[in-house]
């Protein structure tokens, strides 16, 4: 029997107008970025930060390709070599996929569990400005005794303090320990903002994949940092105090270094790719019009990685010596990890297998991504076995290898979200053209760049090496010297920088364009599609209740089923049914698809919103100056520490409002 | 059995109000009590307990790999003395005492907030911010005098790994017995009353994590052989 | 776990939480569950216990609902038949959660699913309005009762159902056995004939300790079980790395030799 469903009526009073920033009791324009405390403002000043540090990253790459790309190059010294590769490592890691993942963490995660924000604003803008003061820091080593030269991973004896006696580790090591405190803090505010802030009805298993790749990503993090904390406080002992832990004369063991290193390093790569797997696991159902497939193996497979990946850290040290015991243990449990690996990968491409496809450019990255992660994952494997790994270690191979998870995993995932969610951030929308534009240069670049590594380090060219002779083999094709896969490298990644550019352009051209971005462009399945674009500051006005997975999908396709008399019980999506229902009793009423009228009705002005607050940014500087103060002068280190302490008490008194 | 009238205006929730002096609920979202109301939450559990919890479970780990530094250095050191040529059991096992003593204090402190009994509070958390000093002070001396005999940081592989690991752990006992007197600074002002027994019962937890730690440092480094 | 524990007041005193509503697979009506009332069955309402019946087309809020029918099927709360098999430790909370803060009842009255202030479209009637004024009566009374108890200004809301803390004493006492066991441990370090077991004789003296800190102290025996979880899981990874990379310098040093 058809149901119609009664308009509602017009609210019997003026709906009052949203608080808009400019209103709230405290600061505007500039002054109001720096005290915000608005997950989606802190979330756009990751963002673009992290973007700038991306760039910066993106000419360290291209100078190193410019120095490799001819054998005998003379582009850098050896010196400023040494300094590019390491930063190159250590920004494109801990200053752009990091805190780039967090950005879409802080914008997206409240809006998908129908939260205000998250639990604590305020360590939220901490994280933030540390982060930044953090990356000015490292960085800022160039001004004094040149950019940090010891590789991303650092290993002693070369950094400790007889090998590495100017300031430049000081630097690196300081600055890993600030930005480790902006992690842990923004890991821990997720964490409890997803345990303890989803809306009603949200069962975990009814959470977005994306907030479910947060929580885990979170848990990892947490985890994780404290051991290359400890790392470095003994690197910071042995180089400032003179202590003996990575010592080999007066006992002290470098592989100590490593274990520790690793303990963290590992689980690190899996925050580095899960974020963008949450993301790609967002994209491909919305562009196949079907829901993800195998939702709880999803969940359970980043579970097991999450968990396994604690246990694997030592294949990166499969030549150090550790014995065929352990060598056979940390390999087994590497090719173990694949398994859960290879179950999201098929869960991806069951998802889009008998879906209407749309390629948009999101949806180019995320099958992107699939593809030239799997790529990655095989060569991993391949490291997995160590006999072959004593032969790719410290070779090409094994950057041909990161490059492919964290460049066609993380960057692909991480351009298709911003793709994705670019109107719900921007108010715009991007250029399709251009979009297509941009993956296709980034993708043939990217290959053109990584590809051949593969070839390169088979062909036995290590690692971090300035430059090579004519006489290796690896270039003098048709009898020119200065032609090799090399050359074919440099090229590719020039194409990824004009790729890079397109997008860039692509941006600006949309900012500047009319702020007209609906609602939901995608017909999309999770809760921030249910906002305008951009959201307003205090995001719902009223808690949605979540009856089932892709709350939203299954909220718009149940009111179109009442509409067309249809029966209710089960929704379904271009023929899949859809969200997860506990009982089967669950029938939805038409009151419940009335709720339509509260997003509409609800009054905004009963949200509290956190008041903005400026000890967060006056406590990361109190942090930067003790860092600062350690390499210079303990005096300055003891201001900054008074200077944090004052910041936290004033954080603690102050009224949340 | 009660039946229910159907039609019911939109003179709804009388006892809510107009938004500015209502009672807080679970409707009105998760930021909405003013401060002093435990604000709804998906778990019932207040964030930031669970806040203090993670936090420690994330210590566990810093501690973990301190300790197992320690360890994998044990009895490894190219000169002496050795741990045990060295250290006074006796003594420690006093300051160990201390330490177990200052838990028990804490949690007469939070017992106390939670019979509603600020006086008894405050001499409780001043009591255990005593003991932590003078845990605090043994360590002092107690290093004091392995320094006089000849043991520092860089020394001896021994020296470097026992004095980082004690030294974080007198940092972290340091810190909250900071926190334990602004703790009674702020009972004694009479600030935040309402909150008050969360906030002693997270300073415990932190207080009761530094305990544990101390538990396993004696165990592991003063006692095992 | 997605239920207010501060609406189970008469369920708790039945030893019905949502966990044991779960298993038996009795849905739950409520704003965090099942927003939509059943029409035209007996439910019963969780707070009070009081059995009442609804008309199509209501929406339940913040007090939350099963069906009695299901409730007797599974044999819970006062249908069943056996004794109460609520574990040991909600009994003694048994008579700690009437007194537990009810503020949610008051919380609970105007069950609005919709913001107070927002007008509600018409074909959506509130369930409870009519009986919100006896509710509140009631509620406001247990709430006097509970401040009263507990002696405190205002009753604290928004904790999980926390059951009987220990008094003063049993922290006296089991301090006592901390101190007890700490002199033990200096005892064995001292006895040449326990020398060759002092390591398990150690570790396991600790561990007694840890666990009672942990446990008591900390109060995490009686807390939520997550978070044991939480704890437990950081625990457990710190403890397999640090032996890990103990084992490890073994495997590749040998064992130690110096001093």
């Amino acid at each position: 029997m058809a149901v119609t469903i009664p308009r509602p009526a017009a609210p019997a009073a003026p709906v009052q107008a949203a608080p808009e920033y400019g209103t709230l009791p405290s600061y505007r324009g500039f002054l109001s970025w720096l005290t915000t405390v608005d997950h989606k403002r802190i979330g756009i000043l990751y963002g673009c930060t992290a973007f700038a540090f991306f760039l910066l990253g993106g000419v360290e790459a291209l100078m190193i390709r410019i120095q490799l790309a001819t054998p005998n190059g003379t582009f850098v010294s050896p010196d400023a070599f040494n300094q590019l590769f390491t930063m190159h490592g250590t920004t494109m890691i801990f200053l752009f996929v990091m805190p780039m993942s967090v950005a879409f963490f802080n914008y997206i995660v409240p809006l998908q569990i129908g939260a205000p924000d998250v639990a604590f604003p305020r360590l939220n803008a901490f994280s933030y400005w540390t982060f930044l003061f953090g990356g000015i820091f490292m960085n800022a080593s160039y001004f004094v005794d040149g950019l940090p030269d010891g590789g991303w991973f650092g290993y002693v004896p070369l950094t400790g303090p007889i090998y590495s006696p100017s300031m430049r580790i000081d630097f690196w090591m300081l600055g890993l320990q600030v930005l480790g405190v902006a992690s842990l803090a923004g890991a821990f505010n997720f964490l409890v903002t997803i345990i303890n802030m989803r809306a009603p009805g949200m069962s975990l298993m009814r959470m977005p994949i994306f907030t479910w790749n947060t929580l885990i990503t979170s848990f990892l993090l947490i985890f994780a940092f404290p051991s290359i904390t400890v790392g470095l406080i003994l690197m910071m002992f042995d180089r400032f105090f003179g202590t003996n832990f990575y010592y080999a004369p007066n006992g002290g063991d470098p592989l100590l270094w490593q274990h520790l290193f690793w303990i963290f390093g590992h689980p690190e790569v899996y925050i580095l790719i899960l974020p963008a797997m949450g993301m790609v696991s967002e994209i491909l159902p919305v562009f196949s019009k079907k829901p993800l497939f195998g939702y709880p193996f999803v969940v359970y497979a980043t579970v097991a990685i999450g968990f396994i990946g604690f246990g694997v850290w030592s294949h990166h040290m499969f030549t150090t010596g550790l014995g065929p015991i352990a060598n056979a243990f940390f390999a087994a449990s590497t090719m173990l990890i694949a398994v859960p690996t290879g179950v999201k990968i098929f869960n991806w491409m069951f998802t889009m297998q008998g879906g209407a496809i749309r390629f948009t450019t999101a949806m180019l990255f995320a099958i992107g991504f699939v593809s030239m992660f799997t790529i990655g994952g095989l060569s991993g494997v391949m490291h997995a076995v160590v006999p072959i790994d004593m032969q790719h270690q410290d070779s090409y191979f094994v950057v041909a290898h990161f490059h492919y998870v964290l460049f066609g995993g993380a960057i692909f995932g991480i351009l298709g979200g911003i793709h994705f969610w670019w109107p719900k951030f921007t108010g715009t929308m991007l250029s399709e053209k251009l979009g297509k534009w941009t993956f296709w240069l980034v993708f043939v670049g990217f290959n053109l760049t990584f590809g051949p590594m593969h070839f390169l380090g088979v062909d036995g060219m290590p690692r971090r090496i300035y430059t090579y002779s004519t006489f290796q083999g690896w270039s003098g094709w048709f009898g020119y010297d200065w032609l090799g896969w090399n050359m074919i490298c440099t090229i590719g990644a020039f194409i990824i920088a004009i790729g890079i550019l397109t997008f860039i352009y692509n941006a600006f051209h949309s900012l500047m364009g009319p702020k007209n971005a609906p609602n939901d462009p995608w017909d999309a399945a999770t809760l921030e599609w249910s906002l305008p674009s951009p959201p307003p500051v205090y995001n719902f006005r009223v808690d949605p209740v979540v009856r089932s997975r892709d709350a939203w999908w299954s909220w718009k396709r149940r009111r179109q089923a009442v509409e067309a008399g249809e029966n209710v019980a089960t929704v379904t999506l271009a023929g899949h049914e859809l969200g997860h229902v506990e009982f089967e009793e669950d029938h939805p009423s038409e009151e419940y698809l009335a709720q339509e009228a509260n997003f509409t009705h609800g009054d905004p002005s009963t949200v509290h919103i956190p008041n903005p607050s400026f000890f967060p940014l006056i406590a990361a500087l109190g942090l930067v100056t003790m860092a600062v103060g350690m390499i210079f002068s303990y005096v300055l280190a003891v201001v900054g520490f008074l200077y944090l302490i004052v910041a936290i008490g004033g954080w603690a008194m102050e009224p949340t409002g | 059995m009660v039946s229910i009238a159907h039609e019911v205006q939109s003179a709804h929730a009388p006892a809510h109000g107009a938004h500015g002096s209502h009672e807080p609920s679970v409707l009105d979202g998760p930021l909405s009590a003013p401060v002093g109301h435990h604000l709804p939450t998906t778990t019932g559990l207040d964030s930031r307990k669970l806040l203090m919890w993670l936090f420690l479970a994330s210590d566990c780990m810093f501690f973990g790999s301190l300790i197992g530094t320690f360890m994998t250095y044990k009895g490894r050191s190219l000169i002496p003395p050795s741990p045990h040529e060295i250290f006074d059991i006796p003594y420690t096992s006093v300051s160990a005492f201390v330490l177990l003593m200052s838990s028990l204090t804490m949690v007469l402190a939070l017992a106390a907030i939670q019979r509603n009994d600020p006086i008894r509070l405050r001499v409780w958390l001043i009591t255990t911010a005593l003991l932590g000093t003078v845990f605090i002070g043994g360590q002092y001396y107690e290093f004091h005098v392995f320094y006089q005999e000849g043991l520092n940081l860089q020394h001896s592989l021994f020296g470097s790994a026992f004095f980082t690991l004690t030294g974080f752990h007198g940092a972290h006992v340091t810190i909250g017995i900071f926190w334990l007197l602004y703790m009674t600074a702020l009972s004694w002002t009479g600030r935040l009353n309402a909150e008050q027994p969360l906030f002693i019962e997270i300073a415990g937890l932190y207080w009761h994590f530094v305990d544990i730690v101390w538990i396993v440092i004696f165990t592991v480094v003063y006692l095992l052989p | 776990m997605v239920l207010d524990p501060k609406a189970l007041d008469w369920a708790g005193r039945q030893g019905l939480d949502s966990a044991a509503l779960k298993r038996a697979k009795v849905p739950i009506y409520g704003k965090w569950y099942f927003p939509d009332l059943p029409a035209n069955e007996p439910l019963v309402n969780l707070s009070t216990g009081q059995i009442e019946t609804f008309g199509p087309g209501y929406r339940a809020g913040a007090v939350l609902y099963v069906k009695e029918a299901d409730l007797k099927q599974a044999g819970l709360g006062p249908y069943k038949a056996a004794a109460p098999a609520a574990p040991a430790a909600a009994t003694p909370a048994a008579p700690a959660v009437p007194a537990e803060p009810v503020a949610a009842a008051v919380a609970a009255a105007p069950a609005a699913p919709v913001r107070p202030s927002a007008p509600a479209p018409a074909p959506a009637p509130v369930a409870h309005a009519p009986t919100t004024h006896h509710e509140v009566a009631s509620s406001q009374e247990v709430r006097q009762e509970t401040a009263h108890a507990l002696g405190h200004a205002t009753p604290l809301r928004g904790h999980a159902v926390e059951h009987a803390h220990p008094g003063s004493k049993e922290y006296l006492i089991i301090a006592a056995i901390l101190a007890f066991i700490t002199a033990v441990e200096v005892a064995v370090y001292y006895v040449p004939e326990l020398r060759p077991f002092i390591f398990p004789i150690l570790i396991v003296l600790s561990v007694i300790k840890f666990v009672m800190v942990v446990g008591y102290f900390m109060h995490l025996k009686f807390d939520h079980i997550s978070f044991t979880w939480y704890f437990g899981g950081g625990l457990a990874l710190a403890l397999a790395m640090s032996m890990s990379v103990v084992v490890l310098q073994i495997a590749t040093h040998g064992l130690p030799s110096g001093y």
